[in-house]
C-alpha cells in the first residue's frame, strides 16, 4: 500500500466526526423483508412445527395401506391362502358337518340343538 | 434502501413501556407459535425479520448475505421455540445476539478478500446512481472495516453505534458486564477509524 506523506498523528485515523456521520448514515438505513424472503421464513416455520405436530390426516393409514397391514402381519399372501382354505373347510362343516361330527353334537347338546341348527328342510333353497 | 418505520420503536413511550415491562410479547407468540399457531409465527415475522434485516444489512452491506442471516437466524427461532421459557431473555435480545453471530461469523470469512464493489443492489431506486453508488461504497467499506475487528469488538461497535442500542442491553446481548461493553466499543470505534484511515477516498471524506 502506498503511505502517503502524513502525519503520524490523528490524521492517520478518521476523525471520529466523520466516522460518528458514517455511521449514523449506516444507522438510518432501513431495508424492508422482500415478500420472498418472509415467505421462505414462513415456510420455515410451517417445516418446523410439521416436524413438531405431524397432521392427523398423515399419521392416519388409509383403508388399502390398514388391509396391507393385517395381511403382512399374518405372514403375508401365502399364510393368507392357507387360512382362506381353513375358513372355507370350516363354513363347510358348517353348513354340511359330516355324520361323525352331527352323532358327537347330538350327544353334546341333543337333538332338538341338532334340528335347530341344521333344519331337515332346504335350509338356503338349493333345491326345486 | 429506503427508510420505514420499525415495527415497535424503543425510542417511543409505548416502545419504552413494552421493554421496560416484564412481559414479553415476542415469548408469548412464540409460545402461541410452538403450539402450532401459524398466525403467531406471521405476526413473530412481520415483528422481527424487519429488525433482523436491517441489523444483518448494515453490518454486511450486503443485502443477499443479509436475507440469508435473516432467515437462519429466524429458522434457529422456531427451533427452539418449544423450549422458549418465557420470563428469561426477551426474544429480541436472543435475536440480536444470533444475528450479530451470524454477521460476525460471514465478516470474518469474507476478511480480505472483500471486493468493494461486490455490493448487492438496493431494492428501490435511490435518488440518483452516482449518490446511491457512493452510499454503498461508504456501507461496504464500514463493512469491511468491521471485518477486520476482532469479533466482540465488531458486535459491540455494531450493537452500539449501528443499532443505537444502550450499553445495559448490550450487555444483555453479549452476556458481558457493562464495562466490557464500554472497553469493547471504545476500542472497537478507536480501531475502525485507524483501518477506515486509508479509505478516506473511497468515503468521499479526502476533498475536505
Amino acid at each position: 500500500m502506498m503511505m502517503t506523506d502524513r502525519h503520524q498523528t490523528d490524521d492517520d485515523a478518521l476523525d471520529m466526526e466523520a466516522l460518528d456521520a458514517l455511521l449514523a448514515e449506516a444507522r438510518a438505513l432501513q431495508s424492508p423483508p422482500a415478500p420472498d424472503l418472509v415467505a421462505r421464513i414462513l415456510a420455515d416455520a410451517r417445516a418446523a412445527d410439521l416436524a413438531r405436530h405431524p397432521p392427523r390426516a398423515a399419521r392416519r393409514t388409509s383403508a388399502l395401506t390398514g388391509l396391507r397391514g393385517l395381511i403382512a402381519a399374518l405372514g403375508g399372501w401365502p399364510a393368507l391362502g392357507g387360512l382362506s382354505a381353513a375358513t372355507l373347510a370350516g363354513l363347510w362343516i358348517g353348513i354340511a358337518p359330516p355324520a361323525a361330527l352331527d352323532s358327537v353334537v347330538a350327544q353334546l347338546w341333543g337333538d332338538s340343538v341338532s334340528v335347530t341348527l341344521y333344519p331337515e328342510d332346504d335350509l338356503f333353497g338349493l333345491e326345486g | 434502501m429506503t427508510l420505514s418505520a420499525p415495527p415497535y420503536d424503543r425510542d417511543t413511550a409505548a416502545g419504552r413501556r413494552e421493554q421496560s415491562a416484564g412481559f414479553d410479547p415476542d415469548g408469548a407468540l412464540l409460545l402461541a407459535y410452538a403450539q402450532g399457531d401459524m398466525t403467531a409465527a406471521r405476526l413473530l415475522t412481520d415483528r422481527l425479520a424487519p429488525r433482523a434485516l436491517a441489523q444483518a444489512a448494515r453490518m454486511l452491506a450486503d443485502r443477499s448475505e443479509a436475507e440469508d442471516v435473516t432467515q437462519e437466524a429466524l429458522l434457529r427461532l422456531w427451533r427452539v421455540a418449544p423450549d422458549w421459557r418465557q420470563g428469561e431473555a426477551r426474544v429480541t435480545t436472543w435475536l440480536y445476539r444470533v444475528v450479530a453471530n451470524l454477521a460476525t461469523d460471514r465478516l470474518r470469512r469474507r476478511r480480505g478478500n472483500l471486493a468493494l464493489d461486490q455490493v448487492a443492489e438496493p431494492p428501490d431506486p435511490a435518488p440518483s446512481a452516482a449518490a446511491r453508488m457512493q452510499t454503498e461504497a461508504r456501507m461496504a467499506a464500514l463493512a469491511a472495516a468491521l471485518a477486520q475487528l476482532p469479533a466482540r469488538q465488531a458486535q459491540a461497535v455494531a450493537l452500539r453505534h449501528l443499532e443505537g442500542l444502550g450499553n445495559p442491553e448490550i450487555a444483555a446481548i453479549m452476556e458481558i458486564g457493562v464495562e466490557a461493553v464500554e472497553s469493547l466499543t471504545a476500542r472497537g470505534k478507536r480501531a475502525l477509524a485507524a483501518i477506515l484511515a486509508g479509505r478516506k477516498a473511497e468515503l468521499g471524506y479526502d476533498d475536505d
